[in-house]
């Protein structure tokens, strides 16, 4: 992946996403009560909260695979939440990676990851597979290329399904709880990557509770509760001196 | 206990078929008083040709053709049993069912077999209708899933589903000269097999597209792909496994209802037959006709069997 780009003061401003006021009703219930966030460019932002404080669902309407109910997203300054967008090639731009990787079972791995560059992206078939080989290469996993994905552990399909994200050169990935369905001992292979990832400069917002991990990567944690954000700041602040009680306890809690 | 019983004896079992037809066969029946003795040995070839082929059928090591060879050597000593003890007029069952010199008389057999090729085209040409039907309403409905078009997609499916085809079949074929619309036998056959199975596949279709997690889409739409391409790339495909089985056996039932396009005068095998049985005023044309349908239907069910057995788990 490309290093982060030229910090010129207008890019400096503008952040590469933002959200404005977003609200989401599910039927009767107010799941999300009014968030704003910015996430600059290269900057990671951490969601944390309890399940059902509205983290994942907010990360969602980040790339419209939720619809906000009401309130603004912009990506790198264009407003996406408008009738008239083209949510696919926004969503195109946009990388995202979920708790159950979500691979596509009936393609290989290399497969998977061509098929956006294909029929998205438009690339010619061989220059899409070419593109989605160097990704895989790129999260370790050259041998596995024509491997379907009940032919591979947890922690590689995750890395397949962040090549499926990565091949598509994104703005920006979002990543749903990456790491918390794998079996602990292949927890820190997904990490690594999601690291390398960071350091390189990529944009990301990350719905997780791996501490250790966040404290290293993350520049600003955002403490969700009850459809509201709570909390927020650096990430060593909050996870050290949190001011909200309920982020102590929900930090307590973790421990 | 299960010891000695259970034990497939191949050889033992072939033994006694040949003991018990000979019997059946050779030996007069017996009258008068002595007649429950001739009963008591009926019943007791079939006890013991049973005790030696129930073992070897639920035997799971014992070889397929073994099974098919000994269930047909049941089959034909149910055959022996009838022909001994049935009191019928062999010669005019004879005649009336199993006439070669009435089958073969010139143009018989090829009026048969070209009721076969019509019956294989409405076969052929409502299965594709049909099918193309049954993903599109199953994929719109899906897809756009609006409130009134699911109403009426719901509709269609429950009112060709709830008529019985032939009563279809009738009213059309009788009301169309009075519409205006001019339509052939043939083509008013194939349109209404294709409405009433089309109403079937879209409920296969529809429950093989809901069988599919629902993250499968929301993973491809998060690349980027439209609705209409995640279905494509994404789901159809997953789909066609889980419905295969379910689309093969409907395919067998629409083989077997094209005999219905009889009653609207298709010159099918069911309507070619019954012609030549009043014509010729014997029934084996019937029994030719039944043979052409398991000439068509026998390696269809084979194939479907095999299609089941590779049905995707979970």
């Amino acid at each position: 992946m490309s290093a982060a780009p030229e910090a010129t003061p207008d890019a400096a401003q503008v952040p590469m996403i933002e959200a404005r006021g977003i609200h989401k009703y599910f039927g009767g219930t107010h799941v999300l009560r009014g968030i704003d966030a910015r996430v600059a460019h290269g900057e990671v932002v951490a969601l944390m909260g309890r399940s059902g404080s509205g983290k994942s669902t907010f990360l969602r309407c980040l790339n419209r695979i939720e619809e906000p109910s009401e309130g603004d997203v912009l990506i790198d300054g264009t407003i996406i939440t408008d009738l008239r967008t083209n949510v696919n090639s926004v969503r195109a731009d946009i990388g995202m990676v979920f708790q159950d990787y979500n691979l596509f079972p009936h393609m290989t791995a290399l497969e998977n990851v061509a098929l956006g560059l294909i029929h998205v992206r438009k690339r010619p078939r061989n220059e899409a597979q070419d593109l989605a080989a160097s990704a895989l290469i790129q999260v370790g996993l050259a041998d596995h290329l024509a491997k379907h994905p009940n032919q591979l552990s947890g922690g590689q399909q995750q890395r397949v399904a962040i090549a499926r994200s990565l091949a598509m050169r994104p703005k920006a990935i979002l990543f749903d709880e990456p790491t918390s369905a794998l079996d602990p001992e292949m927890v820190h292979e997904v990490l690594d990557v999601m690291r390398a990832l960071a350091s390189e400069g990529m944009t990301m917002v990350v719905v997780s509770h791996e501490i250790g991990f966040l404290r290293k990567v993350a520049d600003q944690l955002i403490m969700f509760d009850a459809g509201k954000v709570i909390e927020r700041g650096p990430t060593a602040r909050v996870l050290d001196a949190p001011e909200h009680p309920r982020t102590r306890e929900f930090l307590g809690a973790l421990k | 206990m299960t010891g000695t019983l259970s034990q497939p004896r191949p050889m033992l079992l072939a033994l006694m078929f040949f003991a018990g037809l000979g019997y059946l066969l050779a030996t007069p029946v017996t009258t008068g008083a002595a007649i429950w003795m001739d009963v008591a040995a009926t019943v007791g070839v079939f006890i013991l040709f049973l005790l030696l082929f129930v073992p070897l059928q639920i035997d799971r090591r014992a070889p397929d053709w073994l099974k098919n060879l000994s269930a047909f050597a049941l089959f034909v000593l149910l055959a022996a049993a009838f022909f001994r003890w049935a009191d019928a007029d062999w010669g005019r069952l004879g005649h009336l069912f199993f006439n070669f010199e009435v089958m073969s008389r010139p143009g018989v057999m090829l009026r048969m077999l070209s009721g076969l090729w019509i019956a294989v085209q409405v076969f052929l040409f409502s299965l594709v209708l049909a099918t193309l039907l049954g993903i599109f309403m199953a994929v719109v409905r899906s897809i756009v899933n609006d409130a009134l078009l699911n109403f009426f997609i719901d509709a269609y499916v429950d009112v060709f589903r709830a008529v019985p085809p032939i009563v279809l079949l009738l009213v059309t074929y009788s009301a169309l000269p009075y519409s205006g619309i001019v339509l052939s036998p043939f083509a008013t056959g194939v349109v209404v097999l294709a409405l009433v199975e089309g109403a079937y596949l879209t409920e296969v279709f529809r429950a093989g597209i809901e069988a599919i997690n629902r993250n499968q889409v929301l993973s491809a739409r998060s690349i980027g792909l439209s609705a209409w391409q995640a279905m494509r790339l994404v789901v159809l495909p997953q789909s066609v496994r889980i419905v295969l089985p379910d689309y093969s056996n409907r395919l067998i039932g629409l083989m077997k209802r094209t005999a219905e396009c009889s009653v609207i005068a298709i010159a099918e095998i069911l309507k070619v037959a019954q012609d030549l049985q009043s014509q010729f005023v014997n029934a084996t044309p019937l029994i030719v006709g039944a043979l052409l349908y398991m000439a068509v239907l026998f390696p269809m069910t084979r194939i479907v069997s095999r299609i089941e057995r590779s049905r995707p788990r979970n």
